[in-house]
């Protein structure tokens, strides 16, 4: 088990160079020369965009932009932005005004994803069942921004509940319409897999032999279907909160939440390649550690599953 | 027509679409053997809608090819624009930092000027512009400039569109709200019944808030709040003196200002010619690489390339100081209120990095405490009690909250949970009249829209050039493209500057030139055609 998990963990120093390397070179490769462009249409003076280039060291091929960035990030200097401030800073702030509502949106969306699940399953092809189809499928097919866009209007203008923006109110409780709005858009799928694994749990003999041994289904679903339908659950879960951690960027934009997603979406406009890197780079590392959450719970969940060597 | 990088263009080019939302656009075509006409544009700046309505207008018109040609980001235009590599006609635009119809005309249409970006050259235009900057009578060096419009307007070195509008508003909870010849709402003489602070929309700044540093509208809004310059400049765009208490222009290249005595910075120190000096001189040296140092190449001993003093600058006491410039420049007074011409505090020099986190300044508001600028979110501002000066705010303070997207801030105004809106989304343009009321505004702004067709293009050099520009110019409807694409927030442009400026007339003389005039648009295309044929 130890070595299992030590050999997980050295495996994000190759991922670690190859997606810095790579994201790297993606900024580096984009058309255009991000200093002239922070002068909008004015031509500035060929000796001052030298020298800014050389600030940056744009100037430099793209080896030796590289050998410096990770230079510094061995130093733990992850760069300035464009603005000046350290990319690390803006991490900070950014990072967990994100996790927050990947944290919320996620619970939100198992949550709905268990209960309506285990119920579709249970009440298969009965009223409940095909009713919960409809509205999953009415929440997969509507794009992300007509939920967003709707939900402001009606919940923060029309209604005034919320407020249509959270700004500095990004606290747990300020980012709940964006929450409820992210959990609903993707709780769809959990759902559907949800109902799927315990239709298929509910055939086990076991749960047969359960039942005939005169347990009440108030004991046999929770206890003894419910636990062994988790396993895709867990893992669909995992692999959604690992795209929410790389910030919603649209949900981020409407509802202007300063979370990474809106941050990396300026960053790119601008070619700031400090911070694109050190935030894509985050959420690489992010992701291989909640991937091997995911096989660790697995474990858990089905005894069955050890993880040996 | 297509570039090397094809492939990656149109990767990135989806990419941006996707990102953005917009609608793909059919710029990716190119096979046929007819010459085509192209307007290259930035995807990322929401202009596809009226390049295709201009290119489909000219089209339709002269029977001919035309596209709309999108790049993927600001960037990548730019850079083909600067390195005079661009194979096509490209939208240009500009907004003016001061108001004043030099700074539409020199910096733009002057042989080798920095923002000359078709290289356009015409002694005519140029001892005209040269004789407007010499003369010191602010009428007579506006007629010069009208005669030097009317040059451009028989040679087109770009092709006028329209000018922008504010188009904005404000909330239930506020009163006396005006826009100024910038676009940006006067915030000082805003009243809120019920005395809380103002709250106002705006973006991140870009840059640390040092006024000779920041050169976008995010960090400008803000220093224009926080500091004081010699002059302010009133709604209609005419400067009235703030500190200044006297600017004399004694000749076209000497300036002598008084300041008024007693005015102090919000953490104490007086202002004095010296903070003038210090900051000008900090702004224009080469090796602190500040993004607005251009504002004092006019002055004295500016040096773009290594580190000199402005000469220029003389004290001659505490509350006068001299400004001799390089050449003449007579508006110079007139661009006095321009953010990279505010005064520093000593203590800005100890630490600038820091200054600009936490800046202090000689204006109505300050910062409410340190820390104030929350970064990506918002910047909290109270009212200085050391401010005295035409601008003393009638409010307790002023909120300006950073968004990424307009349409948030758009609902949060009909919330009433924002007072001040500068930009209604496109989106919203054809409702925001009728959501806000009497709160809606829509005004023409200190921005004029065009796009350029270098000379150096095929057909478009000497007599020719001329024609086609004009035949062009004459097969847009810009009427039926500002009421329909931009539902009325565009003004047609009926000259090279903006309808808020000082000295601004739509009745020069060749502007016949700048409307719909499909009849006379093919004749002169046809005898463009009999120089040499479009094929």
């Amino acid at each position: 088990m130890g070595s299992y998990i030590l050999r997980r963990v050295l495996q994000v120093i190759p991922v670690f160079f190859g997606a810095t390397l790579l994201i790297y070179f993606m900024v580096f490769a984009m058309p255009g020369d991000p200093i002239a462009a922070l002068f909008g249409d004015r031509v500035p003076n060929p000796a001052l965009l030298e020298a800014l280039r050389a600030q940056y060291h744009l100037d430099e091929p793209f080896v030796v932009q590289y050998f410096y960035y990770i230079m510094g990030v061995f130093q733990l200097d992850f760069g300035t932005s464009f603005s000046g401030q350290p990319v690390i800073e803006v991490l900070q702030r950014t990072f967990p005004v994100t996790l927050r509502l990947a944290v919320m949106a996620i619970a939100l969306s198992f949550l709905l994803a268990i209960v309506i699940g285990l119920f579709s399953a249970i009440f298969k092809g009965k009223l409940f069942d095909q009713v919960s189809l409809i509205v999953s499928l009415i929440f997969v097919s509507v794009p992300v921004f007509v939920i967003c866009f709707l939900a402001q209007y009606t919940f923060g203008v029309q209604l005034g509940w919320f407020s249509p923006t959270v700004g500095a109110d990004n606290g747990w409780l300020g980012l709940t319409l964006p929450a409820i709005t992210l959990g609903v858009g993707i709780y769809a799928t959990s759902m559907r897999l949800t109902r799927s694994s315990t239709i298929e749990t509910l055939g086990q003999d076991w749960v047969r032999t359960a039942y005939s041994k005169g347990l009440s289904r108030g004991r046999v679903v929770p206890v003894h279907v419910l636990r062994n339908s988790l396993i895709p659950m867990v893992t669909d879960t995992a692999t959604t909160f690992g795209i929410l951690m790389v910030g919603a960027t649209v949900t981020e934009g409407i509802f202007n939440v300063p979370g990474v997603g809106n941050t990396l979406y300026q960053a790119i406009l601008r070619h700031e390649a400090p911070t694109v890197v050190s935030f894509v780079t985050v959420f690489v590392i992010a992701y291989v550690f909640v991937n091997l959450l995911v096989d660790l719970l697995y474990g858990l969940l089905d005894p069955r599953i050890r993880y040996v060597k | 027509m297509k570039k090397k990088a094809g492939i990656a263009l149109g990767v990135l080019t989806a990419g941006a679409l996707a990102l953005t939302g917009c609608a793909p656009d059919g710029g990716g075509s190119g096979g046929g053997t007819d010459t085509e006409f192209a307007i290259a544009y930035n995807a990322d700046g929401g202009h596809a809608a009226w390049v295709d309505a201009v290119v489909n207008s000219v089209a339709g018109t002269l029977d001919i090819t035309a596209i709309g040609e999108p790049y993927p980001d600001f960037a990548g235009l730019r850079e083909e624009v600067t390195d005079r590599v661009i194979e096509s006609a490209f939208r240009t635009g500009w907004q003016a930092d001061y108001p004043g119809l030099y700074n539409f005309l020199g910096p733009l249409y002057a042989t080798g000027a920095g923002s000359n970006d078709g290289d356009y050259s015409n002694p005519e235009f140029d001892d005209l512009i040269a004789a407007g900057a010499a003369e010191t009578d602010l009428d007579a060096a506006n007629e010069l400039y009208q005669q030097a419009q009317e040059v451009l307007l028989a040679d087109l070195p770009v092709i006028p569109l329209w000018y922008s509008n504010v188009v904005g508003g404000y909330s239930e909870n506020v009163d006396n709200v005006e826009f100024d010849w910038h676009s940006v709402a006067v915030f000082d003489q805003i009243t809120k019944a019920d005395g809380s602070v103002v709250t106002a929309n705006g973006s991140e700044p870009q840059n640390p808030l040092i006024p000779t540093n920041t050169n976008e509208v995010g960090g400008g809004k803000i220093l224009d709040a926080i500091f004081a310059g010699l002059v302010k400049y009133d709604t209609d765009g005419s400067a009235v003196n703030d500190v200044a208490e006297s600017i004399t222009v004694d000749s076209p290249t000497q300036l002598t200002v008084k300041l008024r005595q007693g005015l102090t910075f919000s953490n104490g120190e007086e202002v004095t010619s010296d903070n003038f000096i210090k900051a000008w001189n900090y702004g224009a040296l080469a090796s602190n690489q500040q993004l607005s140092s251009y504002f004092f190449e006019d002055i004295e001993g500016y040096n773009a390339e290594e580190d000199s003093e402005l000469t220029g600058l003389v004290e001659v006491d505490p509350y006068t100081f001299t400004i001799t410039l390089n050449k003449p420049a007579a508006d110079f007074a007139q661009r006095l209120g321009y953010s990279a011409y505010f005064p520093l505090p000593d203590v800005a020099f100890d630490d600038m990095a820091a200054f600009g986190e936490n800046p202090i300044g000689n204006g109505p508001y300050k910062l409410a405490a340190e820390g104030a600028w929350q970064h990506d979110v918002q910047i909290d501002l109270s009212v200085n009690e050391a401010y005295d000066g035409p601008r003393t705010p009638q409010n307790s303070g002023l909120q300006i909250v950073f968004y990424a997207d307009q349409v948030g801030a758009y609902n949060d105004l009909l919330a009433n949970q924002l007072d001040v809106l500068d930009a209604i989304p496109d989106s919203a343009f054809g409702t925001y009249e009728e959501e806000l009321g009497d709160r809606a505004v829509n005004q023409p702004a200190a921005i004029f829209q065009s796009f350029t067709i270098p000379e150096r293009l095929e057909h478009f050099e000497g007599e020719e050039g001329i024609l086609r520009r004009q035949a062009i110019s004459m097969a847009i409807d810009r009427q039926q493209i500002t009421d329909v694409i931009f539902q009325g927030t565009r003004t047609p442009a009926s000259d090279f500057t903006s309808p808020v400026i000082d000295g601004w007339t739509d009745s020069l003389e060749g502007a016949e030139v700048l409307e719909y005039n499909p009849e006379r648009a093919a004749e002169l295309w046809a005898e463009a055609n009999e120089i040499s044929p479009w094929e």
